[in-house]
């Protein structure tokens, strides 16, 4: 339980309580069973319904233009594990394999990087809480730092099973889940998928994960194909998560100066 | 909300065990969990399914070379000591100014192409050592 720090009150986690104004709920009616319906196959037919900030801008804070492809190069978030070690679900990421070694299609990452930014930052905006967990040695003061810089969490620690499923018994409270959380590697020491993955889609937390050529993306829900062993590649792609919770801050609080009543 | 849905990790993503229990009048639409909507406007790329098969599956993976790769090959067959390589410099490696005199070798000479590789080869050699580059 190290270092999550779990807050002292009941689940604040519905989208009502966020502190953005919500205008389109009351002008457009909720969808009816019909469009829900078709919404498990096709998300986006709700987009009508959702909240104003999310109609216009596709790529409200520009990530699009802060993500590049020569840094991500120079971060060395191309290269993969030996082709031996290749997840049969990770070879779509894949550009090819040079003398034996999995290269990423960079082109591809920045596509699924900026999707996974952009959701940080909207999530962050609505004053949600995000988790940054790992389980690699190498990365784990980095990434609690990078947590705590921007008043967010991590865990890096031994996980213990039913840190998110079981938590009146571990704690002894109802405390408020994490509204998204960020793999930044996927994979214990053994070579097994993280247990909160499976802890996480159980109690419907959206996940983001950095996936190597090794890594099984199953129950993710946003995924990164990179590098995530090399500190390089660990200490980009944090800075580039801190920007976006940053991002997502400051809109929330311009929102809120514009509007002090909500 | 969390102590509602069905924590039942294989039987659909977490969207569509969301929007299920909007369906069925558990939640309320209005107490809908905050990244819903984002999820709404840009959903994964893939699908976030724990069974699915994603593209490539099961396919060989594509060897990356390069046309010089046999000539670099050669080059540091026989030229070891020269071999390092500072990644970082932005000056160019012996290796690489030996692949382009190559290249302006061969193309100085169009009519003889059927010339022996090794014979260039040896031009090369001969050239970056008059340039001061020595070879071991």
């Amino acid at each position: 339980m190290s270092r999550v720090i779990l807050r002292n009150f009941i689940r604040n986690f519905s989208s009502a309580s966020a502190t953005v104004p919500r205008t389109a709920t009351t002008t457009v009616t909720q969808p009816d069973s019909t469009t829900l319906q078709k919404a498990t196959v096709q998300p986006t037919v709700l987009k009508p319904y959702v909240s104003k900030s999310l109609q216009n801008e596709q790529d409200l804070f520009g990530f699009e233009k802060a993500v590049h492809i020569d840094e991500m190069f120079k971060a060395r978030l191309h290269f993969g594990h030996k082709i031996g070690t290749v997840h049969e679900n990770m070879k779509w990421a894949l550009y090819g394999e040079r003398l034996g070694v999995c290269i990423f299609d960079l082109e591809t990452t920045k596509k699924y990087l900026v999707r996974a930014l952009n959701f940080i930052a909207h999530v962050s905006m609505r004053g949600g809480m995000i988790l940054f967990v790992t389980s690699n040695r190498d990365s784990m003061f980095d990434v609690e730092k990078a947590a705590e810089e921007v008043n967010q969490y991590s865990h890096v620690r031994k996980w213990q099973s039913g840190t998110l499923t079981n938590t009146r018994q571990l704690l002894g409270a109802s405390v408020r889940l994490p509204d998204t959380i960020v793999f930044m590697s996927t994979l214990t020491s053994l070579g097994e998928s993280h247990p909160a993955i499976v802890e996480a889609t159980k109690m419907a937390i959206p996940t983001i994960g950095i996936v190597d050529s090794n890594s099984d993306p199953a129950y993710l829900t946003y995924l990164i194909p990179a590098n995530d062993d090399t500190p390089n590649s660990t200490e980009y792609l944090l800075r580039l998560f801190k920007m976006a919770v940053k991002k997502g801050q400051e809109e929330r609080k311009r929102q809120q100066q514009q509007e002090p009543g909500k | 909300m969390a102590q509602f849905v069905a924590r039942t990790e294989r039987s659909g993503n977490i969207f569509s065990r969301v929007t299920g229990l909007i369906r069925a009048g558990q939640l309320s639409w209005s107490d809908r969990p905050l990244w819903y909507d984002v999820y709404v406007s840009s959903p994964p790329l893939s699908p976030p399914d724990w069974n699915v098969k994603l593209a490539k599956h099961g396919e060989p993976i594509r060897p990356i070379f390069y046309e010089e790769d046999v000539l670099r090959a050669k080059f540091y067959k026989k030229y070891r000591n020269t071999a390092a390589i500072q990644i970082d410099s932005s000056k160019q490696s012996i290796s690489q100014q030996f692949l382009n005199e190559y290249q302006i070798i061969k193309n100085e000479n169009p009519t003889e192409e059927n010339k022996e590789e090794e014979e260039i080869f040896e031009k090369t050699e001969k050239r970056l050592q008059e340039n001061g580059i020595t070879l071991k």
